[in-house]
This record gives structure tokens, C-alpha cells and sequence, in this order.
């Protein structure tokens, strides 16, 4: 099963040129990993090794269930692995400390709550909870980290409202706001566009290159839509039941026949002026 | 419209220490209060000793005890009685004042104690009643009243033990992938109801009526016969832990918006749950061991601090902090002066009014429990 897929020949190609990649390039990486939930026996994800490129977007691609969000989630030492690591810069993320660990590295999963009441102002400072004592209130580096999140996000006209008057789209920018806030090097973000009108999805992706381009900050993205993945991302993570099938740059990922062996879709793609797929139909189910 | 212009009126203006006293805060904090003096002077005035209430008054506000050291010491740390105190002084303020304070102190970390657990199990059905918690600190403190009385001093502490014990015992029931509100409530009834029956069992192991009269009484939630004895169990043990809460605050807020973002944040979860349990636990079991079970203060005081000032959770617990002695206070001596020369306990006021408000908020949420 990790032996990739070798149809889509550029998968090679750009392994390699990866391998290149000198150690300090690699800001996350995963060696040998296998992942479980507790409540169940099954391998979820089972991965050899994956490096994410420091101050680079990847995307990671995949069909229902195969396992984006819960590699997501180990990679932020949400999941503990059954086996293998998980390195931040070299550490393991188990050997870090829970505040200096989300000093670097933060995630926005899918759904968040709160309650109802809070302001978008309020919310956004729990960002700054990894940089606060246990007594200690609000510092200017606070104050400054807030208001710079809140303008990354662009949810500046939203500061005085009550979360519970938002639209979902609203509130998954005042979320990235918050994590935004934390100020971390590497940001994951688990389908931030995923239920989202088209214009917020273009903000999030929107504020995703701002942090990207302005911080440098490496954003891992799980995302639904292969075109905008294609679009957005430097560097693409294909997976499929689990085990990572395809890597590289969008052109070279995104052939017709890895649509059908990872999406088993018959699609035509088109590469210029700018990636294109059209769906054709579904594969029948073996 | 009108709810985003509320949040605005209400929003910080300022991050600074005194930021968070908002108008709403306020009126919970005067309104307390005012129902917390008035119930005060209706209660020392009223007895079976006969005193006018002009005699009452001026014996309440007689400058010579609020402002005699010597008089504190009796009081607050046990000296013995002086010998110049009047008859006024003895009534009102060594029989009939004391009462007051220890309803404040039960009221205060009762509703403490609720506010801390909806957060920690992020449900709004939870309190210490609820949750065992109070039974389990009753079925301790029903032993040491019974058999060991020597330990009456610590029995907030010994008591806060039960309180852990049975409170860990209804997280472990309660877990399945997390504690789901519901399940934690059934659990808290479960629990609660073995511990219960084990401290009515107790009653057939002891022979003195007196006790037993005595144990009846505490079982019903009450503050009959509250001195100046009970403030000085309960107080020592209320101020740590609800100078803790309010101090501990923030993490309650950063709690309240789920494990995982929690988590991502940086808190560690489990460590801040247990120790924010802990803080409640020894209000519950402080209230438990001055006044007994008094049931639904927990409950209700917190919800309606919360639809009043908001979920922020420095100013809830603040709220709580006055709403808490106010209901409990006032539903005291109400019923007292309502039915005299009956003496209902106060936990039985408490159980008939606050059964109805559980079901209120039963029916009312879409999402039962669910913060």
C-alpha cells in the first residue's frame, strides 16, 4: 500500500527533488506513522513519511474518510500516533510543552464552538492564551497580536458583534482570527471553505496567501476542492484510504488517471490557462 | 438588531483590571444586595424573643459591635462572649445575625461551585447537587456528625473528599468518548441516589434520637440553628476557594469553547478540568457541611447570572457571588417569617421552587444542557 501509485510518474520526480530539500527546509514532518482512534482497532491513516516545505502552502486532497483530518490532527498533537513520529523542527510535538508548542504550530478544525454571547473581540484574545501566565492579564504584545489578527482576517467590521449573530462564513474568519492570533510559524486548517457561500471561501483563501506571503507562515490546508487546491497550494498531499498516493506541484499531481485511481472519477483536465477539471462521470463502484 | 447593539453597550471598553464591571454585572451586584439587607433586618428582627424593631435595628447598627475588635474576635474566631454585650446584642447579633452569614456563604459557594461544573462538563444541567458532588460530601459528613465528632473542625475538608470521590465516580459512569450532558446527569442522579440511601441507612446504626433528629435536619438543607460555629467552619474554606474561582476565571472561558480548540490553545485540558473540579468540589463541600443538602442553588443561580450578564466568566462568577446569597438568603428567611412559627429548611423551599425551574429549563433549550 505505500508503495505509491507509479502512473502518475511525476510522483518520483518531485520525491526526489524533495529529498533534496535540506533538513531546515522541512518544518513538519512524519516518519513511519500509523494512526488509530482509541474506540476502534482499524489503521486510519498509515504513512511512511511526509515533510511539509517550511514557508509553502500544501494542500492535502482526498476523497471521504481517507483520512486528511485525522492526519491533520496528529501532525497538532490532537492524536497521539499507535506508531511513529511526528517532528516539529527536529522535536517530536509530544516532547514540547503544551503552551510553547501552541506558541508554534496552531489548527482550526472543522466545526468550532462557543458560546453564543461572546464578542468576535473576546474570542479572537483566547488566541493569545499560550502567551498569558496564569495570572497575568493583557499585555501591548496582546493587544497588537489581536489587532493584527483581526485585520489579517478581515473581520475588523464584525469586532463588536456577538458571535451568535454570524453567518458561517463570518464566523470561520473571526475563527482564523483567533488562531491567527496565536502567532504560530505553521498554521493547519482543516476544510476552512468546506460549507462556505463562494465569496468567503475566496476570503479564507484570501487571507490564507496574506499570511503566507506577508509572515511567511506555513499553512497546511485540507481542502475539498481539487481545483482550488490546484490554485492555491505550492505543494500537494493526495491521499487515499489512509496512505498518501500522490505528492508534488499541482500540474504534475493533477493528471486524468490520478482522478481516477484517487477520486475513481472520469474527468477531463485542463492545464491552461489555469487548472481545470470536468468532471465526466463517477467509476463504477468495484 | 437589538441583540448586536446590547453586545456593544456591554463590551469592554477598556482591558483593564476594573474593565469587566459591566451595567448588567452591576445590577445583579446591587440588586443582591438590596435583597440581601433587606432579607437581613426583617430576620433580626423578628423571633421568638420578643424585640421592637426599632430595638433590632438600632442593635444591628449599634456602632460599639461593628466596629469592636473584641467583639470580631468572639465572633470569628471563638473568644468567649464579653461580658459588657446586651441582651439586644446577644439576640441580634450572636442568635439571629449569624444565620444571615452563613446563608451568604452557602448561597455564594453553592452557586459557585454550579457556575465551575457547567463548564468543566460544559452543560448547563450540572451542579453540585446534580452531579453527587453534595451527596457525596453528605454521606462523609453524615459519619463524622454521627460517629466522629471530634473532626467537626475539617469537616469541610473531609467532606470535600466524598464530594471528589463521588464526583470522579460520575465522570467514570458517564464516560463514553467524552461526557455527553445527559449521561452525566443520570450518572449524577445514580451516584447520587446509592450515597443518599447509604446516609439514610446510617440512621438505623444510631441510637441517640438527637442525633438522628439533628442528621434529619441537615439532610433537608437547613440553617437552623446556624452560629457563629458554622461561619467559622465554612468561612476559611470559602474564601480560598472562591478567591480561586474568580482567579481561575479565564480558564473557564477558554474551557467553555471545547476540549479541542482548548487544546490547540496550549491549556492541558485534563490538568485544568481536575483542578477547576477541585475548586468546586471544596465549595460544595463548605456548603454542605454548614447547611447541608440544599439542593438547585447550584442550578439556578448560575443560569440566571448567565442570562443576565452573559457567559463571561469572571463576571458570571461574580454575579454569582451576590445572586447566590440572595436567593438563598431571602428564601430562608422568607419562609421562616412566611410559616412562623414553623421552620421549614431551606433546601425544602429551594427543592419546591427550583424542581420547576429545572423543568423550565428542560423544555426551553433546543440543545438540553448545552452551554
Amino acid at each position: 500500500m505505500s508503495n505509491t501509485t507509479q502512473t502518475h510518474g511525476t510522483d518520483t520526480v518531485d520525491s526526489s527533488t524533495e529529498r533534496e530539500h535540506t533538513e531546515s527546509d522541512i518544518v513538519v514532518s512524519a516518519d513511519d506513522l500509523s494512526l488509530a482512534y482509541p474506540s476502534s482497532d482499524g489503521v486510519v491513516v498509515a504513512c511512511d513519511d511526509l515533510r511539509i516545505p517550511r514557508g509553502q502552502i500544501t494542500a492535502l486532497i482526498g476523497p471521504n474518510g481517507s483520512g486528511k483530518s485525522t492526519l491533520l490532527k496528529s501532525l497538532s498533537n490532537h492524536l497521539k500516533p499507535r506508531s511513529g513520529t511526528v517532528s516539529l523542527d527536529g522535536r517530536t510535538v509530544q516532547e514540547y510543552d503544551r503552551k510553547a508548542f501552541a506558541r508554534r504550530l496552531s489548527r482550526l478544525s472543522q466545526e468550532n464552538d462557543s458560546p453564543g454571547d461572546i464578542s468576535v473581540e473576546d474570542l479572537v484574545y483566547h488566541g493569545r492564551y499560550p502567551y498569558r501566565g496564569f495570572f497575568e492579564g493583557v499585555s501591548d504584545e496582546d493587544k497588537d497580536a489581536v489587532e493584527r489578527a483581526i485585520d489579517l482576517a478581515g473581520v475588523n467590521h464584525l469586532r463588536d458583534s456577538s458571535v451568535k449573530d454570524l453567518s458561517g462564513g463570518q464566523k470561520q474568519l473571526v475563527w482564523m482570527a483567533v488562531v491567527l492570533a496565536q502567532e504560530t510559524d505553521v498554521l493547519l486548517l482543516d476544510e476552512p471553505t468546506t460549507f462556505l457561500d463562494l465569496k468567503h471561501q475566496l476570503q479564507v483563501m484570501e487571507t490564507i496567501h496574506r499570511l503566507n506571503e506577508r509572515r511567511e507562515i506555513t499553512v497546511v490546508v485540507v481542502l475539498h476542492d481539487i481545483e482550488q487546491a490546484a490554485h492555491n497550494a505550492d505543494h500537494l498531499f493526495a491521499l487515499q484510504d489512509g496512505t498518501i498516493e500522490a505528492r508534488g506541484k499541482p500540474n504534475d499531481v493533477v493528471t486524468e488517471a490520478f482522478l481516477q485511481d484517487v477520486f475513481e472519477i472520469e474527468a477531463d483536465v485542463q492545464y491552461k490557462p489555469a487548472l481545470r477539471i470536468h468532471p465526466q462521470r463517477p467509476l463504477p463502484d468495484e | 438588531m437589538s441583540s448586536r447593539v446590547k453586545t456593544i453597550t456591554q463590551r469592554l471598553p477598556d482591558r483593564t483590571i476594573y474593565g469587566w464591571i459591566t451595567p448588567s454585572l452591576l445590577t445583579v451586584m446591587l440588586g443582591s444586595t438590596v435583597v440581601l439587607v433587606c432579607a437581613t433586618l426583617a430576620h433580626v428582627s423578628f423571633g421568638a424573643y420578643q424585640l421592637t424593631i426599632a430595638e433590632a435595628w438600632r442593635g444591628i447598627f449599634d456602632p460599639n459591635i461593628i466596629f469592636s475588635l473584641r467583639a470580631w474576635q468572639t465572633f470569628i474566631l471563638g473568644y468567649p462572649l464579653p461580658e459588657w454585650f446586651t441582651r439586644t446584642t446577644l439576640v441580634v447579633w450572636n442568635i439571629r445575625f449569624p444565620r444571615i452569614v452563613v446563608g451568604l456563604l452557602v448561597g455564594a459557594n453553592l452557586a459557585v461551585s454550579g457556575a465551575i461544573f457547567q463548564a468543566v462538563t460544559r452543560n448547563e444541567l450540572a451542579s453540585p447537587y446534580i452531579l453527587g458532588v453534595s451527596q457525596g460530601a453528605g454521606l462523609i459528613i453524615m459519619l463524622i456528625v454521627m460517629f466522629f465528632a471530634s473532626l467537626q473542625p475539617v469537616l469541610p475538608i473531609l467532606a470535600a473528599f466524598g464530594g471528589a470521590i463521588a464526583f470522579l465516580l460520575v465522570y467514570a459512569i458517564a464516560w463514553e468518548n467524552g461526557a455527553n450532558p445527559i449521561r452525566l446527569v443520570l450518572a449524577g442522579v445514580i451516584v447520587g441516589t446509592v450515597f443518599g440511601s447509604i446516609q439514610r441507612g446510617l440512621f438505623f446504626f444510631v441510637d441517640d434520637l438527637g442525633t438522628i433528629m439533628t442528621a434529619r435536619t441537615w439532610m433537608a438543607g437547613s440553617l437552623l440553628g446556624a452560629g457563629w460555629a458554622q461561619v467559622r467552619i465554612a468561612l476559611p474554606f470559602s474564601i480560598i476557594s472562591l478567591t480561586l474561582a474568580v482567579v481561575v476565571s479565564r480558564q473557564l472561558n477558554v474551557l467553555l469553547l471545547g476540549e479541542e480548540t482548548a487544546k490547540t490553545l496550549g491549556m492541558s485540558v485534563e490538568k485544568i478540568r481536575f483542578g477547576v473540579s477541585a475548586i468546586a468540589v471544596l465549595c460544595a463541600s463548605a456548603a454542605v457541611a454548614v447547611a447541608g443538602l440544599v439542593g438547585f442553588v447550584g442550578l439556578i443561580v448560575p443560569h440566571m447570572v448567565r442570562t443576565i450578564v452573559g457567559s463571561d466568566y469572571k463576571q458570571l462568577l461574580i454575579g454569582c457571588i451576590f445572586l447566590g446569597p440572595a436567593i438563598l438568603v431571602g428564601a430562608d428567611v422568607a419562609a421562616r417569617l412566611a410559616l412562623s412559627p414553623i421552620q421549614l429548611p431551606v433546601g425544602v423551599i429551594m427543592g419546591i421552587f427550583g424542581g420547576p425551574y429545572f423543568l423550565y429549563l428542560m423544555r426551553k433549550k433546543k440543545n438540553l444542557g448545552e452551554i
